[in-house]
């Protein structure tokens, strides 16, 4: 039973000597102590370089589809100069348990082949941001900080003792407590301070159209100009593409650079998904997705 | 000039739009205060339809589609009633007021369903008053 950060490394070099995998997506140190960043890991000699922690990172799912891509056309160059060829999986990734569930998500909208990737597990008892105060970043308080499920290899780790959540000021409970210019002055506020840098759609990996209907010049459905009404609609329509094909990763609301509280926009939408049309684990992309199939009873006391 | 609602309202070729058609033929009197915009199905409507008629100074929404198992397409307004009940609590959430948006299924021959719709709404939406919430005001 060694660190996870030795447990990786050793994975990562057994899959690139052996030849089943053209990449190991891990984390390596930042330079500068600025925490840890993505690492491309395509040779033995380079699994030296990976490292794990409690430190915030970034989910790596989203580089998935281009790098299979890249690994699966080396591969085939390879095989036509040397009558080698790589079969089966070709990019190994470090995932926590929301990280797994991103890669299925990738899986289930067919943007990338379950055996064109393996798992590694990390158990995770959440990140801590040590740069700010020792406590868990926002996303994952309330997370259950499971044993990631069906990942080809899991790292042993010590069971970690589980740091203080992040206070949180507020939960959907209390917003849906509030009244309803109450909430609408909330938002506003909140997304009045939204730069529209795109970094929330950017990360998620529930976001896979080739074209934007945010980017789209016809109709134009975004309005350039940024006012309280166009920032709603950016905000209302990201969320309502990714309603239930989203994982709870968390993602968005990490990288927001402003702050924005978005998995009270998110959680909001799966708790109502698990009430509404009895989905009990809306975060698990499975075969098909809860508004692209309907109920026969579903509710409408509201029509 | 006293203020009257304006209402947008979403109603699917096959049901409610010959459903407000009976009405008017029918001289069935309702507040001048919808404007009707025919769509394919009520599952034609895309969420951005709603919140882009407020944009633009709605200060109601109704999608309005055939009764389940009378859909011409068969199922589409089973995926409207699911895709809007969601989105009905989502405007909520934003605190959008849930009157402000409504859906109800009304069949070719349901003339008299319209136009007590219509009235409904109005009155409702004139206790509420104007809406200003999601309006594009620049």
């Amino acid at each position: 039973m060694t660190d996870a950060t030795s447990q990786i490394r050793e994975i990562a070099r057994n899959l690139l000597s052996e030849g089943r995998v053209q990449t190991v997506l891990g984390y390596e140190e930042a330079p500068l102590g600025l925490g840890l960043r993505p690492a491309f890991v395509r040779e033995p000699s380079g699994t030296g370089r990976l490292v794990f922690d409690a430190r915030p990172t970034l989910g790596l799912a989203r580089y998935l589809p281009g790098e299979i891509a890249s690994a699966l056309a080396r591969a085939e160059d390879g095989a036509a100069g040397s009558g080698g060829t790589t079969r089966g999986a070709t990019v190994a990734v470090v995932a926590k348990g929301c990280d797994v569930r991103a890669v299925l998500r990738l899986v289930a909208d067919r943007r990338i082949r379950r055996e064109n990737v393996i798992l590694i597990g990390v158990p995770c008892s959440g990140s801590i941001d040590e740069e700010r105060f020792p406590r868990l970043i926002a996303k994952c308080s309330g997370c259950d900080a499971r044993l990631p499920e069906g990942c080809d290899f899991t790292i042993e780790t010590m069971a970690e003792p589980r740091p203080a959540d992040r206070h949180r000021p507020l939960k959907v409970e209390d917003l849906e407590g509030m009244t309803a210019d109450e909430r609408y002055t909330f938002w506003q506020r909140q997304f009045a301070r939204c730069i529209r840098c795109f970094a929330c759609r950017s990360v998620c990996p529930a976001c896979g159209c080739r074209e934007c209907a945010l980017e789209s010049r016809s109709p134009v459905w975004l309005e350039r100009d940024v006012n309280p009404s166009t920032q709603s609609m950016f905000h209302f329509m990201r969320l309502m593409h990714t309603a239930g094909r989203c994982v709870d990763c968390g993602e968005c609301e990490r990288v927001c650079p402003v702050g924005i509280p978005l998995t009270l926009l998110t959680r909001k939408l799966m708790s109502d998904i698990r009430t509404l049309f009895g989905v009990e684990h809306p975060e698990t992309p499975g075969d098909s997705e809860p508004l692209a199939r309907f109920g026969l009873s579903d509710p409408e006391e509201f029509i | 000039m006293p203020w009257n609602p304006l209402i947008v309202a979403f109603c699917c070729n096959w049901c409610s739009y010959a459903g407000a058609d009976l009405a008017g033929t029918s001289r069935l009197a309702y507040p001048a205060t919808v404007r009707i915009i025919r769509v394919p199905c009520s599952g034609r409507v895309n969420p951005q339809y709603i919140v882009r008629a407020f944009q633009r100074g709605a200060d109601a929404v109704l999608v309005a589609g055939c009764h389940p198992g009378d859909c011409h397409y068969s199922t589409g307004n089973y995926f409207t009633r699911r895709r809007f009940l969601l989105a009905r609590t989502f405007l909520e959430y934003l605190g959008v007021e849930p009157e402000r948006f409504q859906v109800r299924w009304i069949s070719g021959s349901e003339g008299p369903k319209f136009q007590e719709t219509i009235k409904e709404i109005t009155q409702a939406v004139r206790a509420l008053g104007p809406n200003r919430k999601l309006r594009d005001e620049s």
